[in-house]
């Protein structure tokens, strides 16, 4: 808890030395949040470059209109947000060029040194359901299950009340169920619940 | 563990296993060079630009004040410019003398064609009774415009004629890249008739005539397109009549207005590719062969004020995200009035009478409906999933007056009427006949089902889903204790089941869900006796 208090103070005076106009204040806060962002966004865009291409954008976005930041303590939503919807922009403009969504398949050869076939399995399966969601509701499952914000967070971050947030939790949720019954959880997951 | 906790666990493990630890470290270095290189905007800039954004309630982010005091300037000083660059343009057209086009050869020119050839920019043509059978073709701008009776002033499309570039079909008038006014014309051509690429020209007056090449399926396939407005033109057709035809059909980028025009006997609007928009207002639709008017792709489009009726299909649908103000409308007689698929339009005083099916049906939108009158229809406002807001609609004397469902969370306020005492008889109706078959199947089932699980969590869903448009309806405040007792009813079963769902017993889920049901019965019957004084 007292690292945690420690990091939020450090992350509160990076931002307003950021907002002064420290560009080494910023790089340390690209530094801290860069890993998670692209995680973000892959997540989202189902393709590394075009992720890339979002976070870039996003972090640029975020060092122009830094001065817009009235409380600091909001700076990794406010990212979140703007990463998102960078996200966004990156997938629209892609359906502008007609291109075909790409679908990143795992590399088997580089995770089979160190997973189970079962883990391959279940890793496979998720990035088969991931990719089957509608972009809005991908948005929805990574805010709320990669970042393990609370609804109301995701609801500021997308600009959406909570009730929609819930809604879409509950109609991606619905579709993945839908999706697991034709390729169900791995029994050893199933066998806790009804024995 | 149940289902929906241990998706979600297997799901959170999953994104983290498959979400890349690292960022390449060219991105990371791209970033801060980059930032090397330009300065924050100043604070009073960064406020207008970036948008508001609250946390915990409290504004986190930008400047709502600012934003849309900017815009609003913004939009003046565009609007002042619009207004300056037409007056220009309209002195630029001045022109000379009419060229007169008569097949009987009193005029400069015997074919339409010669004319346009001849024609200089801002020249005006007027063409004279007859039939010219030609594929014309206007590639400046000009006035074109027929001198007698527009029925006798036919353009009539070559069947081995030239075809488009753009739709790949013959056709009787092809504007290109044009900012021509054309009028009073009649266009005979199956299927097509009037090919528009590009350019922002006036079409009034106009016979459109496709001699019943009509289209009945669910979406007019493209062959059919009658009149196809493509390649990013905001062509305007008014007053003019289409008949017989397949589609009016807007395509790629384009946004068209379509205005005051009546279509009959099977034509119908329909847009055919992302990134188009559409006004469409004060058309008059009947009869049209498939949907009156179909919508997808982000738009923006505005359908304020037509009248559709005996549509074979919906009056109007909107689909695939589309920004959609849907405004006025009357539909009336039709398979169904306004469908909205994964959008969130803002549908406003529609008229929406005496259609077989549903007036209005919602599939997973978070727009809004608002101020529309439905009656007569099989059922009145269905909200099948998603979180519209549903304000101020009057929906009586429908089958169903308000249907909740599949999970929906509309924000539905006490402005609207549903006649609460139809609508709640015909709820506990659809109710206790959705209940029944799972009580037969509890009494055959026995000991040895093992579905029963599923079914569970089925019923909880469902109990929460009935207690949602419980709650939603407009119910007089003298049955609010039954209410409260029912809804209450309901939420237990649902706790109870999802406590139960945590239990390793399959035999206590059995217990559960008959204790459950019981319960809900006797709710039911409760607030049945309630309403019965009110429905007499």
């Amino acid at each position: 808890m007292r690292r945690a208090e420690a990091v939020a103070r450090m992350t509160r005076e990076l931002v307003r030395r950021a907002i002064e106009g420290d560009r080494d204040a910023f790089s340390s806060l690209v530094d801290a949040s860069v890993d998670r962002l692209y995680a973000v966004a892959t997540l989202i865009l189902r393709d590394p470059d075009r992720a890339q291409d979002a976070v870039q954008e996003a972090l640029m976005s975020a060092w122009k209109d830094v001065r817009a930041l009235r409380d600091p303590d909001a700076w990794d939503a406010w990212l979140h947000r703007i990463t998102v919807w960078a996200c966004y922009r990156a997938a629209k403009k892609d359906r502008r060029r007609n291109r075909v969504e790409l679908r990143v398949v795992p590399d088997p050869a580089a995770s089979r040194t160190f997973d189970s076939a079962d883990a391959l399995a279940d890793r496979d399966l998720v990035e088969r359901q991931l990719n089957d969601l509608p972009l809005d509701h991908r948005a929805v499952i990574v805010l709320r299950f990669y970042l393990d914000l609370p609804l109301d967070e995701v609801g500021d971050i997308l600009d959406i009340p909570v009730g929609t947030v819930k809604s879409r939790l509950y109609r991606a949720l619905a579709s993945l169920r839908e999706s697991m019954a034709e390729s169900p959880i791995p029994v050893d997951d199933v066998k806790d619940g009804t024995a | 563990m149940s289902d929906d906790i241990r998706l979600e666990r297997f799901f959170e493990d999953g994104l983290h296993d498959i979400a890349p630890s690292h960022a390449p470290d060219r991105l990371r270095t791209s970033i801060i060079s980059e930032t090397r290189a330009v300065r924050p905007r100043p604070r009073w800039l960064a406020l207008i630009k970036e948008p508001p954004m609250r946390t915990n309630s409290r504004l986190a982010v930008g400047s709502p004040t600012w934003r849309v005091a900017v815009i609003m300037a913004a939009t003046l000083l565009a609007a002042l410019m619009l207004a300056g660059a037409a007056f220009s343009g309209a002195q630029l057209l001045a022109k000379d003398g009419p060229i007169i086009v008569d097949r009987s050869g009193a005029g400069t020119y015997t074919t339409i064609s010669e004319a346009v050839a001849a024609a200089e920019e801002g020249d005006e043509i007027l063409v004279r009774p007859g039939t010219y059978t030609e594929a014309v073709e206007i590639d400046k701008t000009i006035t074109l415009r027929g001198d007698g009776p527009v029925e006798d002033i036919v353009i009539a499309a070559p069947e081995d004629g030239p075809r488009s570039a753009l739709a790949g079909r013959p056709y009787a008038l092809l504007l290109v890249e044009s900012n021509a006014q054309v009028s009073a014309l009649t266009l005979r051509g199956q299927p097509s008739q009037l090919h528009i690429d590009g350019g922002t020209p006036g079409l009034s007056g106009m016979i459109l005539d496709g001699t019943g090449d009509v289209y009945a399926g669910d979406s007019s396939p493209m062959p059919h397109d009658s009149v196809y407005f493509g390649n990013g033109t905001k062509a305007e057709l008014r007053d003019s009549e289409v008949i017989a035809s397949g589609s009016i059909a807007i395509h790629g980028f384009s946004e068209p207005v379509i205005v005051d025009n009546i279509l009959r006997d099977g034509t119908n609007i329909y847009v055919k590719a992302p990134g188009a928009g559409a006004l469409i207002t004060g058309n008059s639709i009947t009869d049209s062969a498939s949907r009156a008017i179909g919508i997808w792709g982000p738009g923006p489009f505005t359908i304020r004020g037509n009248t559709i009726e005996r549509a074979n299909g919906e009056g109007i649908g909107v689909n695939s995200a589309s920004i959609a103000h849907i405004e006025g409308n009357t539909i009336r007689d039709s398979q169904s009035g306004i469908s909205i698929s994964g959008s969130d339009p803002t549908v406003t005083a529609n008229v929406i009478t005496d259609n077989d099916t549903v007036g209005i049906i919602s599939f997973g939108g978070d727009g809004v409906i608002d101020d529309n009158a439905v009656s007569g229809n099989s059922s009145g406002i269905l909200i099948s999933g998603g979180s519209p807001v549903v304000s101020g609609n009057t929906a009586c004397d429908n089958g169903m007056n308000i249907t909740i469902s599949n999970g929906a969370t509309p924000d539905v306020d006490d402005t609207n009427d549903f006649c609460w005492d139809q609508t709640l008889t015909a709820v506990i109706a659809d109710y206790e006949e959705r209940l029944q078959p799972i009580l037969q199947a509890d009494a055959a089932a026995g000991d040895d089902s093992t579905a029963r699980g599923v079914v569970y969590l089925d019923q909880a869903d469902w109990a929460d889903e009935l207690a949602v448009a419980v709650e939603e309806l407009d119910l007089p405040s003298r049955y609010q204790a039954e209410v409260d007792e029912f809804v209450t009813a309901h939420h237990a079963y649902a706790e109870s089941m999802r406590a139960r769902s945590d239990s390793p017993s399959l035999g206590s889920l059995r217990e559960a869900s008959f204790e459950a049901l019981a319960l809900r019965q006797e709710t039911l019957k409760a607030l049945e006796t309630a309403v019965a004084p009110a429905t007499e």
